[in-house]
C-alpha cells in the first residue's frame, strides 16, 4: 500500500516536470515580442530621461516604478491578447472599424512622433560613439546602413536573436550600478516606501516623476507588440505564456531604468552634479568616469550603445508596421525586399531622416524631440481608447478572450491616470527639462 | 443624355439622403448588399436605409428609380417598399464586409486594403464593377476626390469578378498571384468611362498608361470619343491616339474639322499620320472606310517558322490577327494564309506554298459600299478580306468586327 502510494507520489511529480518543461519549450518559443518591446521603450530618449531625473532627486526619481511596471504589463498585455486571439495588427483592426480618416490622421500623427523618438536615438547612437572616443560622423552612417541591411537581409528568428542578444547589453547598467557602490537599504527606501521629504513639497519634482513614468509608456510600444505578435502568428494557446512574458519584459524594463537610476544617484547625485539637456545621457557617463572609475564609463557607454541601437531598430519598423497595416500592404519581416518594398521603404525613409537631421549641426535635436515627446503624449490615451473598444467587443474578441469584470475596470482606470500623467507630462518637461 | 449622370464610387453613395416618390427625405443609405456568388458581376440586391439612429430598413434593389451621385430616388412610397428584415439568402454587406477590408492573393500575400469600390452597369443591371486599390480611392474617401493632388496617382481597378470573400472578418481574397493580377477588361472601362462627366472621363483616360488608354477609347461611343479627346486636347491625346488602330483613329479623326484634324495629326506619328491621311480619303460606308491597315504582310519566299518569327516581333503594335496576307516586292498581294494552316505546316515550308488560290472575286476594292462588303464575306466565310486598289496592291484588310460594328452600333 505504502509502496503504491509512494510509486503515485514519484509518478505526480514526474507528471508535474514534464508539464513544467513542455510549458518553459512554449514559453521560449513565444519569446520576444513582450519582452523585446518592452525593454526597447528604455530607449536612448529613456536613459536620458532616467538619468536627468535621477541626478536631480537620487532615487526618489524612482517612486513611480512599481505603479510603472504594472500600468505597462497591463497595456501591453492587452494589446498581446487582442493580437494573439484576432491575429490582425492594432493598425488592421483600427483601419476595418474606423476607416479611412481615421486611419490617415492617426498615421501622420504617428510617423511625426516615432520621427522624433528615432531623432533620440540617433542621437543617443552619436553620443555613445563619442563616449569610446571614436570619429562619429563616418561611424553613424556606417551604423545605420549596417541596420539597414540586418533588418533587410536577415529572417525573422535571425533578427529575433540579435534583438534578444542586445537586451543582454542592458545589464551592463546592473554592473554600473553595482560599481557606483550603493546604499541599497536606502535605494529601496526612497524609490518604494517614501521619497526624500524635503522633494514632496518640490513642485518640479513631481513633473519629473510623471515624465519617468511617461518616458515608458509610448504610443509605438503598444503598436509594436501588437503587429510583432501578428508577425510571429501566435495562437491562443499561447496566451498563458505570452502573458508571463509579457510580465517579464514589464518587470526587467524597470529593473534596467532603476539600475540606472542607481548608477546615477549614487555618483552624480550624492555629490551634487546636475546634468541636463539632449546629452544628457552622454554629459551623466563624463561625469561617472572621476567618481566610479574608466570601468563604469565603459559600461555606461554599452548602456547607451544598446539603448539606441534597440531603439533605433524597433521604432522604424513600428511605423513601418502600422502603414502596412492602415493601408494594407505586405507586413512582414521574413518577406523577401521586393515583396515588402512598402514595408522595408518606411523603415529605412525613418531612418533616413532621422540620420539626416543628425548630421545638419545647426538642428536643435532636443528641441525637435521635445515636441515628439508632447505629440505622444496627445498619441497615447487616443490608443488606449482603441485598446479598451477592441478589448471589450464581444464580434472581435470572442466572448472568451474579452477583457471584464475587475481588469475591464483597471483598465479603464490606468488609461485616465496614463492619460492624465501622459498629458501633465507634456507640461512637466517644460520646467523639469 | 445618359451620360452626364454619373455612375458612383460607393464612397460618394454612403451616407446620401435617399427620397421616395413622394419626394419625402426617407434616410440615409447605411450599406448596399449584393450577392456573394464568385466570378461575375452581381447586381445589387437590397439598399440598407438608415431611418432612425437605431432603426434600419430593406429595399429591394428594383424599385430604385435614380441611383448616383446627385440623387438617390426610389420609384415608390416608401412605407410600401421597405422591409424590417431580410429576406432568407446569404449576401455581402459592401460596407460592413468588404470596404477597408485587407486583399490576399491566392498565395496570402497582402495585397492592399479595399479603398473604394465602383459601381457601374452591365447588361443592364447595376452591380459592382471594381475594387478601387489605389491611392486615389484613399484620397477619394478622404473628400479630396478632385482635388489636383488626386492626378499624380493611377487610377486602377481590380474586376470585382476576381475577388472571393471568405467569412466573418476575413480577408478579401483574389483568384489570382499579386503580380499576376488582371485589371478591369478595357471593354468595361470604357463603359466606366461612359457613366462618368467628360471631366472625370478624360483624367481617368489619361491616368491609364497610353496602350491601355487606347484599348479603352476604341470600345467607347464614337460621339463620346470625339468629345473626350477633344477634351484632352491634341498635346494629351497625342500618344494615346497613336496607340490606336488605325481604323479607329480615321473614324474619329473624321468627326474633327479640317483644322483640328491638322492640330491632332502633328501630335502623332509621321508614319501613323500618313496612313491616316490616305483613309480619310474614303467614305464610311465603303470597304475603305472600314479597312484598317495593321495587317501582317509577308513576302512569298519566306519559311514558315520565318514568317512566325516575324510574326513575333510585330504581333505586339497589332490589335488582331487572324490573317497572314502574302505581298511581293512590288506590293501586289499574293493570296492570304490563316493562322491554322501556318501553324499546321512544316517549319520549312514555303508561305507562297500554303496560300490558298488566289481569286479575285473573294477581294475587294476601296470603293466597294457595305452591301457588297458583307455579301462577300458572308458568302465566302470570310473573317478578314483584302482590299486592293487597282493594280491589285493590298492595301487594307477589312476584319468581321469592324463590319459587325456597323450592324449593331449599340452594342
Amino acid at each position: 500500500m505504502l509502496r503504491r502510494l509512494r510509486a503515485k507520489r514519484y509518478a505526480l511529480i514526474f507528471m508535474n516536470f514534464s508539464r513544467l518543461k513542455k510549458q518553459l519549450v512554449v514559453f521560449f518559443a513565444v519569446l520576444g515580442p513582450g519582452l523585446i518591446t518592452a525593454v526597447a521603450d528604455n530607449d536612448a530618449g529613456g536613459v536620458a530621461t532616467y538619468t536627468v531625473a535621477a541626478a536631480m532627486y537620487g532615487m526618489s526619481s524612482q517612486y513611480f516604478v512599481i505603479l510603472t511596471t504594472v500600468l505597462l504589463a497591463v497595456t501591453q498585455e492587452i494589446g498581446a491578447r487582442i493580437a494573439i486571439v484576432t491575429g490582425s495588427g492594432l493598425g488592421d483592426l483600427i483601419r476595418e472599424h474606423y476607416g479611412v480618416k481615421v486611419a490617415v490622421f492617426l498615421f501622420i500623427a504617428y510617423f511625426v512622433v516615432n520621427q522624433g523618438v528615432v531623432l533620440q536615438n540617433v542621437t543617443g547612437l552619436k553620443s555613445a560613439i563619442q563616449l569610446f572616443g571614436l570619429p562619429w560622423q563616418p561611424l553613424l552612417i556606417f551604423a545605420c546602413l549596417l541596420l539597414v541591411a540586418l533588418v533587410i537581409f536577415l529572417n525573422y528568428k535571425n533578427l529575433q536573436r540579435i534583438f534578444l542578444v542586445t537586451i543582454v547589453f542592458y545589464a551592463t547598467y546592473i554592473f554600473s550600478a553595482f560599481l557606483s557602490q550603493p546604499d541599497w537599504a536606502e535605494a529601496i527606501k526612497r524609490s518604494v516606501i517614501l521619497p526624500q521629504r524635503e522633494f514632496l513639497t518640490d513642485f518640479k519634482y513631481w513633473f519629473a516623476l510623471i515624465a519617468v513614468f511617461g518616458t515608458t509608456v509610448t504610443a509605438w510600444g503598444q503598436f509594436f507588440v501588437h503587429s510583432y505578435i501578428a508577425d510571429k502568428g501566435l495562437k491562443p494557446e499561447h496566451l498563458k505564456q505570452e502573458k508571463a512574458e509579457v510580465y517579464l519584459g514589464a518587470i526587467l524594463t524597470n529593473v534596467f531604468s532603476w539600475m540606472i537610476a542607481i548608477a546615477v544617484t549614487y555618483t552624480l547625485f550624492i555629490n551634487g552634479t546636475s546634468i541636463e539637456g539632449a546629452d544628457a545621457a552622454k554629459t551623466a557617463a563624463l561625469a561617472i568616469r572621476p567618481v566610479a572609475g574608466e570601468l563604469a564609463y565603459g559600461l555606461f557607454a554599452v548602456g547607451l550603445l544598446a539603448a539606441s541601437f534597440l531603439g533605433l531598430t524597433i521604432v522604424p519598423l513600428a511605423t513601418a508596421y502600422v502603414f502596412t497595416e492602415f493601408f494594407g500592404y505586405e507586413r512582414t519581416l521574413n518577406a523577401s525586399f521586393g515583396k515588402g518594398r512598402v514595408f522595408y521603404t518606411f523603415f529605412i525613409l525613418q531612418i533616413a531622416l532621422g540620420l539626416l537631421m543628425a548630421l545638419i549641426p545647426q538642428i536643435n535635436l532636443f528641441g525637435l524631440t521635445l515636441y515628439a515627446d508632447y505629440l505622444n503624449g496627445a498619441l497615447v490615451p487616443i490608443i488606449f481608447y482603441f485598446l479598451i473598444r477592441f478589448s471589450e467587443d464581444k464580434q472581435i474578441m470572442g466572448e472568451k478572450y474579452i477583457t471584464r469584470g475587475f481588469s475591464s475596470w483597471f483598465l479603464r482606470l490606468s488609461a485616465i491616470v496614463i492619460a492624465f500623467a501622459v498629458v501633465a507630462t507634456t507640461f512637466g518637461r517644460i520646467f523639469v527639462k | 443624355m445618359e451620360f452626364y449622370l454619373k455612375m458612383p464610387y460607393i464612397s460618394e453613395l454612403l451616407n446620401k439622403k435617399i427620397t421616395d416618390s413622394s419626394d419625402a427625405t426617407v434616410g440615409r443609405l447605411e450599406d448596399i448588399l449584393t450577392a456573394p456568388k464568385e466570378g461575375a458581376f452581381q447586381p445589387l440586391e437590397y439598399l440598407v436605409v438608415k431611418v432612425k439612429s437605431d432603426e434600419t430598413k430593406f429595399v429591394p434593389y428594383e424599385f430604385v428609380e435614380n441611383f448616383n451621385t446627385s440623387e438617390i430616388s426610389l420609384k415608390n412610397l416608401f412605407s410600401n417598399i421597405a422591409l424590417s428584415t431580410l429576406p432568407g439568402g446569404q449576401y455581402v454587406y459592401l460596407k460592413k464586409d468588404v470596404l477597408d477590408k485587407q486583399i490576399v492573393d491566392v498565395a496570402g500575400t497582402r495585397v492592399v486594403r479595399v479603398n473604394d469600390l465602383r459601381i457601374g452597369t452591365v447588361e443592364n443591371k447595376v452591380c459592382v464593377l471594381g475594387i478601387d486599390p489605389s491611392f486615389r480611392g484613399l484620397l477619394r474617401r478622404m473628400g479630396l476626390g478632385d482635388s489636383v493632388l488626386t492626378r499624380f496617382f493611377e487610377l486602377k481597378f481590380i474586376d470585382w469578378r476576381q475577388a472571393k470573400l471568405l467569412q466573418g472578418s476575413m480577408p478579401l481574397q483574389l483568384n489570382t498571384a499579386a503580380d499576376q493580377l488582371k485589371e478591369l477588361h478595357p471593354a468595361d472601362l470604357a463603359n466606366i468611362v461612359e457613366d462618368l462627366d467628360i471631366k472625370h472621363g478624360s483624367s481617368l483616360l489619361a491616368s491609364l498608361d497610353s496602350a491601355e488608354a487606347a484599348r479603352v477609347l476604341e470600345e467607347i461611343d464614337p460621339d463620346l470619343q470625339t468629345v473626350l479627346v477633344k477634351h484632352l486636347g491634341p498635346e494629351r491625346a497625342g500618344k494615346i491616339l497613336s496607340q490606336m488602330s488605325s481604323d479607329e483613329f480615321v473614324d474619329l479623326v473624321k468627326t474633327f474639322s479640317g483644322e483640328e484634324t491638322k492640330e491632332f495629326l502633328s501630335k502623332v506619328s509621321t508614319s501613323r499620320a500618313q496612313s491616316v491621311q490616305k483613309l480619310i480619303s474614303y467614305s464610311d460606308n465603303t470597304a475603305g472606310g472600314l479597312m484598317t491597315l495593321d495587317f501582317f504582310a509577308a513576302r512569298p519566299e519566306w519559311s514558315v517558322s520565318g514568317a512566325i518569327e516575324e510574326l513575333r516581333k510585330v504581333s505586339k503594335s497589332m490589335r488582331s490577327i487572324v490573317h497572314v496576307y502574302i505581298v511581293d516586292e512590288s506590293g501586289k498581294f499574293k493570296g492570304a494564309v490563316s493562322l491554322r494552316r501556318l501553324l499546321l505546316a512544316q517549319p520549312n515550308d514555303k508561305i507562297s506554298h500554303l496560300a490558298k488560290e488566289f481569286a479575285a472575286h473573294s477581294t475587294l476594292k476601296p470603293h466597294d459600299k457595305l452591301p457588297k462588303v458583307i455579301k462577300l464575306m458572308t458568302k465566302y466565310n470570310l473573317y478578314t478580306a483584302a482590299v486592293l486598289d487597282k493594280e491589285k496592291k493590298l492595301v487594307g484588310v477589312v476584319t468581321i468586327d469592324d463590319v459587325m460594328r456597323l450592324l449593331a452600333p449599340t452594342a
